[in-house]
């Protein structure tokens, strides 16, 4: 089956809203805005498609949307998004299809970015991967057979709030254990580790060992051939990798480790791409 | 999504080999038409234990079988059809069940683990069959899920997929508090004695249950966290107990922070005393069907 060469990805975060044009995978135009600050839904509703009819053009073949909440994938249906509070329920793909006359597709942002891996990214190697996004929380995609696992609400994949601890793994797992652990921002501490700095690279070890945990659990439950980790902290791979394999290294099926690859993920603009990735790997 | 029925008129034999205990039968238009159970000697060496195991599969065995499949509680290679370490066999460390019994029957084999012969079972012939995305829990002394997405069982690159019981809960782990041995260490009661006061409406083994619910709760809550499936069967020697400690555990779920994950999430318990033959069919079904 032939893939889409004209997409559009657009990534809504609960500060920004981003759209752009990709053709063949390369960006070609990009447009912005603030998420409106409004009790009102249809205020936010307005200003995607604005912001989308920004990037549009008659050649475009279908539009993906990653968005951090659940959603029902099939209908389109976003549920509670996360810093939308006026998100309650909105039939998105109903919407946008109205708007734009083109299908529409719809999921979450951790979804977005296990197929934006697949279709762009280094996922095209595997066809069994979860892309787990460590940014300022901590949530995966299940890549399947080459495709994204299909599930009930797109809650698949959620690992960051599995019981860890006195907490969840999120917590000790994401940026937010920095803060919370040495009163730190991740970025600044990866700049210290850089340099050398003893403590930071403490820091970064504490932070893999935890990673390593969660990473354990991920091969219990999905049993991947590969892990592509994403989100602002995958860039400090090198500082808090030897503390993470060390972890895993216990991991009772042997031979499941033999083969298994943890890589960080090289893309850039891998949540736009990944939202076009929506369109190529829904209609492939 | 309603699976094709028509491939079930193509007939498969189904084995399960559970230690001691050794199901075969031969599955056609969703029932099982001839089987046996046997008892086995566990502790008999790997080429006596195959025997048997073939033994059975002869009495079964007709012309227009198209295939085999075997669920083993143990790892599995299922690309190569190898089994290792079985549990309770302690001579079967490494057994090329797969090349072994399609030498002899020129069938195709299917080797999978107990869990995911269980899950699939329940997809084709069970309590899950309306599902697409489904998750099944196998319960007894040991804890072990199979995962069904999109119809099709899911075993991982590794068949290490569904291991839930190890994923650490409290100062151990799911298994540790999920299976029926909970009940013998913390509270020095053997399964059946704890049933049988449940039924009387003992306080006490009532409140027993009351925490394995909450519990368990936790476990699916994993479930839900990791795969966010349609519907969930529990089997294996926990399910009697499942009337005692259900709204206990419903209490846990309903705590889950997602509620469209849990609003129309069904939890059932496994009723069919031929899964374990059933499922392991059920093996060939899911490589023969298509995505």
């Amino acid at each position: 089956m032939e893939s889409l060469k004209n997409v559009i990805g657009v990534d809504l975060g609960g500060t920004n809203m981003r759209a752009a044009l990709v053709k063949s995978g390369e960006i070609t135009n990009k447009s912005a805005r603030l998420v409106p600050k409004t009790d009102q839904a249809d205020e936010v509703t307005n200003a995607l498609i604005q912001t989308i009819s920004e990037v549009f053009t008659p050649e475009v073949e279908g539009i993906g949307v990653g968005v951090p909440s659940l959603v029902k994938a099939g209908e389109g249906i976003v549920y509670d998004v996360q810093n939308i509070p006026s998100w309650k329920k909105i039939h998105l793909k109903e919407i946008l299809e109205k708007a734009f006359k083109c299908p529409v597709y719809v999921n979450n942002d951790a979804n977005c970015f296990a197929v934006g891996e697949r279709v762009f990214g280094a996922g095209t190697r595997y066809d069994d991967f979860v892309g787990l996004i460590t940014g300022t929380g901590l949530g995966a995609g299940i890549i399947k057979g080459g495709h994204l696992m299909p599930d009930q609400n797109c809650g698949a994949g959620e690992f960051g709030m599995i019981p860890y601890l006195d907490d969840n793994y999120e917590m000790y797992c994401s940026g937010q254990f920095f803060g919370r652990r040495f009163n730190a921002d991740g970025g600044e501490l990866a700049q210290k580790a850089a340099q050398g700095d003893q403590a930071a690279l403490a820091a970064f070890a504490e932070y893999g060992q935890h990673l390593g945990k969660a990473i354990k659990t991920v091969l219990f439950t999905v049993d991947p051939g590969a892990i592509i980790l994403g989100g602002s902290v995958s860039k400090s791979f090198e500082f808090y990798k030897e503390a993470m394999w060390q972890e895993i290294s216990d991991y009772p099926y042997g031979f499941a480790l033999e083969n298994l690859k943890i890589v960080p993920s090289d893309m850039q603009e891998v949540a736009i791409l990944g939202a076009a990735a929506l369109c190529i790997d829904a209609l492939s | 999504m309603i699976q094709d029925m028509t491939l079930q008129n193509q007939c498969a034999v189904g084995v399960y080999l559970g230690g001691k205990n050794l199901r075969v039968g031969r599955v056609r238009n969703n029932m099982v038409e001839e089987s046996l159970a046997l008892d086995i000697d566990n502790h008999e060496p790997e080429e006596v234990i195959l025997k048997a195991v073939m033994d059975a599969i002869d009495k079964v065995m007709t012309p227009d079988v198209g295939g085999i499949g075997i669920g083993v509680p143990s790892l599995v290679d299922v690309s190569k059809g190898v089994v290792y370490n079985v549990e309770h066999i302690p001579s079967w460390r490494e057994v090329h069940l797969g090349d072994l019994l399609s030498d002899r029957y020129k069938v195709s084999v299917y080797v999978n683990n107990d869990a995911n012969c269980f899950a699939i079972g329940e997809k084709y012939f069970g309590k899950a069959k309306k599902y697409a995305n489904v998750v099944g829990i196998m319960t007894g002394v040991g804890l072990g899920c199979g995962v069904i997405t999109n119809n099709r069982l899911y075993s991982g690159t590794t068949c290490g997929a569904g291991e839930f019981g190890c994923i650490p809960y409290k100062d151990h782990n799911y298994e540790y508090y999920c299976t029926t041995g909970y009940f013998e260490r913390k509270y020095g009661l053997k399964p059946e004695a704890l049933y049988n006061r449940a039924k009387k409406d003992d306080k006490i083994a009532l409140a027993v249950l009351e925490q394995f619910g909450f519990d368990f709760g936790y476990a699916i809550k994993t479930i839900l966290y990791a795969y966010d499936p349609e519907c969930i069967v529990i089997g294996g020697d926990i399910s009697r107990f499942f009337p005692f400690f259900e709204p206990h555990m419903w209490k846990t779920v309903r705590a889950f922070q997602y509620e469209k994950t849990v609003e129309k999430l069904k939890i059932e318990v496994s009723d069919h005393p031929e899964i374990a033959v059933l499922g392991a069919a059920a093996l060939y079904y899911d490589a023969m069907a298509k995505n």
